[in-house]
């Protein structure tokens, strides 16, 4: 198994990494693109409806139990859904790709005995409830950096708390346990030890009656520790906007005149220019 | 109930598939089309990052034109942007409906209307930007931005792929449809029905996942064969895949225009 150290080999995959990986992304993306055509009912960031058949990359997840396969979750959701769709949010898809393979790795590494069914249904409600529960938070934060003055406006503040909490409460409900864990629980066996010969690889035994604390990894918690302020962090660069404003309220123009506006415009040139620069430099050098 | 069933038609699945896949392949000949890939994502990654220089609603509003002539350019889904309205509008009334509650709504959507249009403005370039380039010219793009080439070579499979897998995966709904039987009354706003093609829907998985994996260990080895690995640490096929990559002046140009027009825009209003 691939794991992820930061060197030019992580880069490696081998050829069954490489076949899980366009498994798990075109069956995601599948899903991805089969639940966006169902009806939905959206009122804002709340949504009732299928978010998704969550189940699918789950099982597949804990079937592999590999960081790649993981990691293909989001990609096919990026590469089928948003980049096909032209739907594409940029550094929104980032905190995709750093919060849901490391939630899902994780929560893969718990299941020890994959006959136990108690097991199996904690687990993928722990997937799920990891990814929903980070989000929301990085929702929250995205707002109080992109709003100006968010706390001058009264009740604004406490109704996103409402709104996004009963977003989560909702999507645990509808996509966390009528689309995640039963039919995990139904899907998970019917695939075990039969998907995995198809890719001619062993499938995961365990232990009969191990307990989930032998699976969790220091290494997995680290990354999630991480992984989370590093999407966060993601998520407010692409509010960066947000930082600088502090500078450009009006009251900083008014005392250097319009012009000024020029600058952040030359700068984004200048880091185009770099970005360019690092780009067209010829393969050999890197 | 007659109202929602013709909703039904006018959005029914074939008419959106078939704007989807429009919307994935058909796009040459728009003007975006013809320009360089990595000219586009540059200008991306710069109009993810203006809009979020300015608060001024005037200025906002600008922009928001400026990037939505550019989609129109480069024939954007009717159905994207449908739904990407409808969010629009229906956060922001959610937002107020909720402040209703807790303090003053008309203050609530004033503040948050410049920060939806922010992420207006970036869905709307990014459907422009992604709309109009085809998978192929993606890929190079990225390539040669430094993506490693599995992850390129992933996205143009994608691309190839989905079409096929929607398809195989519509005969399966339907073979599993002509296998059984139909709930007997459709229940109380057909939600009998719903439920059952749901199930339905999820069940259909069971097979699609067998005949992906099959798919896609054929696919590996087949690019195994030809020397995908193997040509992976070589130059020359880096290279030669990425020779037809060219900026010329009308890149430079469009990209020197697009920061003068959001320059103007600044200045002007």
């Amino acid at each position: 198994m691939s794991t992820s150290t930061a060197t030019e080999s992580r880069f490696t995959l081998g050829k069954h990494d490489m076949m899980v990986f366009i498994l798990v992304m075109s069956l995601t993306g599948l899903q991805n693109a089969v639940t966006e055509i169902l009806p939905e009912f959206t009122l804002g960031p709340l949504e009732l409806g299928v978010g998704g058949f969550v189940f699918i990359p789950i099982v597949l997840v804990l079937l592999f139990r590999t960081y790649w396969a993981a990691l293909a979750v989001p990609v096919g959701e990026i590469v089928f859904g948003e980049i096909l769709l032209g739907e594409f949010d940029g550094l929104g898809a980032m905190e995709g790709l750093l919060l849901i393979p490391v939630c899902y790795y994780f929560a893969a590494k718990l299941l020890q005995d994959p006959e136990n069914t108690t097991q199996l249904a904690l687990v993928v409600f722990l997937a799920e409830a990891l990814e929903e529960f980070f989000a929301m938070w990085i929702d929250i934060g995205k707002i109080y950096v992109g709003v100006e003055e968010l706390e001058a406006v009264p009740g604004l503040p406490e109704s996103i708390l409402v709104l996004e909490g009963v977003d989560f409460v909702t999507q645990m409900a509808i996509t966390g346990i009528v689309f995640g864990v039963l039919p995990a629980l139904y899907l998970y066996p019917k695939l075990h030890g039969k998907v995995e010969p198809l890719l001619g690889m062993e499938s995961f035994r365990g232990e009969r009656g191990a307990s989930m604390a032998g699976g969790v990894s220091v290494k997995a918690l680290l990354a999630l520790l991480i992984a989370v302020p590093l999407a966060f962090v993601a998520e407010a660069a692409s509010e960066v906007g947000g930082a600088i404003n502090v500078i450009w309220e009006p009251e900083f123009l008014d005392v250097y005149g319009q012009p000024f506006i020029a600058v952040p415009i030359v700068v984004a040139a200048a880091v185009a220019a770099i970005v360019w620069y690092r780009a067209s430099k010829s393969p050999r050098e890197r | 109930m007659r109202y929602l069933d013709g909703l039904r038609d006018a959005a029914s699945v074939d008419a959106i598939k078939t704007d989807l896949l429009r919307t994935a392949y058909e796009n040459e000949g728009s003007f975006l089309h013809r320009l360089d890939p990595r000219v586009l994502l540059l200008w991306y990654a710069v109009f993810l990052f203006v809009p979020w220089l300015f608060y001024d609603t005037g200025v906002l509003l600008g922009l928001l034109a400026f990037v939505s002539i550019l989609a129109v350019l480069s024939r954007v889904s009717v159905f994207l942007v449908g739904v990407m309205a409808f969010s629009v509008a229906s956060t922001l009334a959610s937002y107020a409906v909720v402040t209703a509650f807790t303090g003053d709504p008309v203050a609530a959507v004033q503040a948050l209307i410049p920060f939806t249009l922010k992420l207006t403005i970036i869905s709307v370039s990014s459907l422009a930007v992604f709309s109009s380039m085809g998978p192929k010219t993606l890929a190079h793009g990225l390539r040669s931005l430094g993506v490693p080439r599995q992850f390129t070579f992933l996205i143009t499979y994608g691309y190839r792929m989905l079409p096929v897998l929607f398809e195989e995966y519509h005969d399966l709904v339907n073979s599993y449809r002509l296998r059984s039987a139909a709930p007997d009354s459709p229940g109380r706003f057909r939600w009998r029905h719903y439920a059952y093609l749901l199930k339905l829907s999820m069940r259909a998985f069971y097979p699609m996942i067998f005949n992906v994996a099959k798919r896609s260990r054929v696919t590996v080895e087949a690019m195994e064969t030809r020397g995908f690995s193997h040509s992976l640490h070589d130059e020359a096929s880096a290279e030669l895949q990425l020779a037809d990559l060219r900026i010329r002046p009308v890149d430079v140009g469009f990209f020197a225009g697009s920061l003068a027009v959001v320059a103007a825009i600044a200045l002007l209003l």
